[in-house]
């Protein structure tokens, strides 16, 4: 009687789902024989029912309905490529603004997030190559553009294609992006589409890497990043296994920003941008918004 | 309207899982827009971070897909059932990340409060009747048994975990979850009703 007692006094915590295994058969052998707990059981049942309500409605991030459906679907047909809606949209990017946020990373009140200060002369000099090189990646861009926007539309179903049109893409990337070289001799090592680190975020970058008489040096754009709020900034990394290096902060406007570093190849595999509280940090703090795995540059 | 599962459209549930079943992938479009954002706030209610509340959803609905045979619907409403499993994808998750991903979490729920201010108050405010009336029912337990409802409900914990983590005896847990769980039959009891009569 007892026993009978103590099973009733778990129902509560039994509809909660607060029971250890044990704890929980018990009662599901208790169960059957007392109606009582039965009874309690349906109304207690409506009630946690109600408790996901209690959870404020939120927006869900932009595209989840494709990305959700596009997996359930796509994981029928066995085709296992999680960037198959996040559709290659590659758009222009205004150089202009890209070299506003380059001085603007550069502000006083940012140092400590070296976009190695002590490189500025150097990055001077490279700067109007930088700017060709920045032309021509916008120029190509556009053309992905363009390109990528037609492929949006065949997006529904065409999940095999479009992986393959990926790789087009990235060739053609390469190709105009090489096509830009000759005239100052810079060798654009790599050039790498940074994909997005959460499936909230719809941004875009490409890091390029370019090899010339100065060193090795790293260009970082990137659109349509989430709008910064208080003293947030954008912070650049370069990863070697598990240890990032700061490789510079930048505030984007409108979304866009863009970032030029120079650092000592062969040191890191991955490239990552983060959404950080404050322009200080030597760590990542914040949110990875857009990252992609480089190669060794050696 | 937030809730997504009206009662008139119960049978419409029921249906639509019978297509499911049958492989039906536009039933499938149908069921996810008209729970999409009631599964989405719940899910981030648990794991506290949009990139992992969109993996519950779409684990929820790869289940669904291929399960949707398991739904009975005799045992009751769609909505439970899918709530339920939305529960476990969310806390198996919230044990399976780390504790980094729960620090960085903060920030994302932050910015997500922010973004939602873009959508229509009078959507918010009509049909959401009763999410309200739950929720007031909600803040009117004491603060000692809205933690224990949301550890246990929302974060997962067991009766044992919570008494370990806040160091309260399991007694004590044990009375406070049933006091709460009164309470809230007592307000929410003509809510039900409601619901029923719907029905």
């Amino acid at each position: 009687m007892n026993n009978h007692l103590e099973d009733c006094e778990l129902v509560e915590l039994y509809v909660l789902d607060a029971l250890s295994p044990d704890e929980k058969s018990a009662f599901e052998a208790h169960l059957p024989f007392c109606e009582a707990c039965q009874e309690s059981l349906e109304q207690l049942k409506e009630i946690v029912d109600m408790l996901p309500l209690t959870a404020a409605p939120l927006e869900p991030p932009v595209g989840m309905k494709k990305r959700v459906l596009g997996h359930v679907f796509a994981d029928n047909q066995t085709i296992n490529d999680k960037e198959v809606y996040a559709a290659p949209t590659v758009d222009a990017l205004d150089p202009m603004s890209a070299e506003q946020e380059y001085y603007s990373a550069q502000e006083p009140n940012h140092k400590t997030n070296i976009i190695a200060m002590s490189d500025i002369s150097d990055t001077r000099r490279s700067l109007s190559r930088w700017r060709m090189l920045a032309a021509g990646l916008t120029a190509a861009s556009v053309i992905l553009g363009v390109y990528s926007l037609e492929l949006k539309h065949d997006v529904n179903g065409y999940e095999g294609q479009l992986s393959a049109s990926d790789q087009q893409i990235r060739s053609l990337k390469n190709e105009l992006v090489a096509s830009n070289n000759p005239a100052e001799g810079l060798q654009v090592n790599e050039a790498v589409k940074l994909s997005p680190q959460a499936k909230d975020i719809i941004a875009q970058g490409l890091a390029t890497v370019v090899i010339d008489k100065q060193g090795t040096h790293l260009l970082v754009q990137a659109e349509n990043l989430p709008a910064l709020k208080g003293n947030q900034a954008y912070q650049v990394w370069l990863i070697k296994g598990n240890e990032p290096s700061n490789a510079g902060t930048f505030l984007s406007r409108d979304g866009t920003g863009a970032l030029y570093y120079k650092f000592t190849p062969g040191q890191y595999d991955t490239i990552a941008i983060t959404l950080e509280p404050d322009a200080r940090g030597s760590k990542p703090r914040g949110r990875m918004i857009l990252a992609a795995p480089i190669q060794p540059t050696t | 309207m937030e809730r997504g599962p009206r009662m008139s459209e119960s049978i419409d549930d029921k249906l639509l899982m019978r297509r499911i079943a049958d492989k039906d992938a536009q039933a499938l479009e149908q069921l996810y827009d008209r729970y999409e954002r009631v599964v989405y706030s719940f899910a981030f209610r648990i794991v506290n971070d949009a990139m992992a509340a969109e993996e519950v959803v779409q684990e929820l609905f790869m289940r669904i897909w291929n399960h949707a045979e398991r739904y009975d619907d005799v045992q009751g409403k769609l909505s439970t059932w899918m709530f339920s499993i939305t529960r476990n994808i969310g806390i198996d998750l919230l044990r399976k990340k780390s504790s980094r991903m729960q620090a960085a979490s903060v920030e994302n729920e932050v910015l997500v409060a922010v973004a939602d201010t873009s959508k229509g108050t009078a959507e918010i405010v009509e049909g959401n009747w009763e999410g309200k009336r739950v929720k007031e029912a909600v803040d009117g337990l004491t603060a000692e048994q809205k933690t224990v409802i949301e550890s246990i409900y929302f974060q997962g914990l067991t009766q044992q975990e919570v008494s370990d983590r806040y160091q309260i005896p399991l007694g004590t847990v044990k009375s406070r979850i049933r006091l709460a769980m009164k309470q809230l039959q007592r307000h929410l009891a003509d809510v039900g009703r409601r619901e029923r009569i719907h029905e």
